[in-house]
């Protein structure tokens, strides 16, 4: 059922931080922290560490159309796919080399711009694909993380430094704030190029 | 030994370290930071320090994807076909650069990816090309599964020589819970370099290697 694992969550937090009758934070306060930290870790962890998060929307191309909004929940692109064939991100600062490029539907370029992106050539009828990495959706009551089962200890650290901060009590959110820090660490060095923990679980350059 | 007497037998040696009044905590409380403690170790060990996580999957791959267990966590190895050929993990952003590499069953390539059904299904699954999109081959998948919860009739998964991390971890926490800082920075920190010390018995490159003398 959707919110279980909000509930035991939440009730991990607040026995983390000393406040088993909910005396001092409401359920909402909670959630709002719970879901500040799972967005924390979709910015600081590699995608694959994070790969619940992935997914792909599909557009129809539609000449001669050049720029196509990009979803409204997207985090990071991670590969686009135009008519079958990989497309390269071309940088920003290097658009005045891009007439220079060659590219085309056969060698398809991207860059973007304006919440955008733009296929710097001459486009036909078709469809696109973007693979991307997507903003996680809030928690709540009725809606569990969308992170998986390892992430949830590290989230709820990140909640009890933001209770604490919440009533000022700094020494106690600077403490868990580097105990989240530590374990986000220890998280990402299992995706990291180095194996320090022996555990590269690959895709170590996204 | 009756199922839940290793969880109680944790929780009273969290008691132990806690002293005489254990800070009034209750079996709940001290549960909540002996689960957060065996997921955090999990993360922080290598594989090898945690045998009972490493688990096997075997089946046939249905139109040349793959559907995780339930419990799985990491992936560690693919094995592909009768020959158990080991498949190659690659970076989803070089997706494009998979052709090149020829993909076949000499030379399987796999990615992970949880897209479905629209807005998002969120369903992980094991993308394999080996040129077939159809295939329907034998795979063997070697994973790091999730840790079971713990409760008052349930057990933990791992064996005993991982029981002092995990009671020092939950101490930790504990402390916290009743705002006993200096006490909780100065166990953290024992709790980290236990971790660091058991770790460094371990391989770094070889995930199922033996104890060494490293330390």
């Amino acid at each position: 059922m959707s919110g279980l694992v909000s509930v035991d969550m939440a009730r991990a937090v607040r026995a983390l931080v000393g406040d088993p009758a909910a005396g001092w934070w409401d359920d909402q306060q909670i959630y709002d922290f719970l879901s500040e930290a799972q967005r924390q870790l979709a910015d600081r962890l590699p995608d694959s560490a994070v790969p619940e998060l992935s997914t792909i929307q599909g557009r129809a191309l539609s000449p001669p159309t050049a720029s196509y909004d990009l979803p409204d929940d997207l985090l990071r692109i991670r590969l686009i796919v135009y008519k079958g064939k990989a497309a390269r991100q071309w940088p920003l600062h290097e658009l005045g080399t891009l007439s220079q490029a060659g590219a085309s539907e056969d060698a398809p370029v991207f860059y973007v711009w304006g919440s955008q992106v733009v296929f710097p050539f001459v486009v036909t009828a078709g469809s696109f694909y973007i693979w991307y990495t997507r903003r996680p959706p809030d928690i709540g009551g009725n809606a569990d993380p969308v992170l998986g089962a390892g992430h949830r200890p590290v989230m709820e650290s990140f909640a009890v430094s933001r209770c604490w901060q919440n009533i000022r009590h700094e020494t106690e959110a600077s403490w868990w704030m580097e105990w989240f820090k530590s374990q986000c660490a220890a998280v990402a060095s299992r995706y990291g190029d180095t194996p320090p923990d022996d555990g590269p679980a690959g895709d170590p350059r996204v | 030994m009756p199922v839940g007497d290793r969880t109680l037998a944790l929780i009273e040696a969290v008691r132990g370290q806690l002293g005489i009044t254990a800070l009034g905590l209750s079996d709940a409380e001290i549960l909540v930071a002996l689960n957060r403690a065996q997921w955090d170790f999990a993360w922080r060990l290598p594989d090898a320090a945690i045998p009972a996580l490493c688990r096997t999957e075997t089946g046939q791959m249905e139109d040349s994807r793959i559907t995780p267990p339930d419990d799985f966590w990491r992936d560690r190895a693919l094995l592909i076909g009768d020959s158990q050929v080991q498949a190659k993990r690659w970076p989803v952003a070089e997706l494009g650069t998979i052709t090149g590499a020829q993909p076949s069953r000499e030379n399987p390539i796999y990615y992970l990816w949880a897209h479905g059904s629209q807005p998002f299904s969120g369903v992980l699954r094991i993308y394999v090309e080996i040129g077939d999109v159809l295939a329907t081959d034998p795979y063997v998948l070697h994973y790091v599964g999730q840790p079971g919860t713990l409760a008052l009739t349930s057990d933990p998964d791992w064996s005993d020589a991982l029981a002092e991390l995990a009671v020092s971890y939950a101490a930790t926490e504990c402390l916290g819970m009743r705002s006993q800082f200096v006490e909780q920075t100065r166990l953290a920190g024992e709790y980290l370099l236990h971790c660091r010390k058991l770790a460094s018995r371990f391989g770094a490159t070889v995930f199922d290697a033996v104890a060494g003398e490293a330390g």
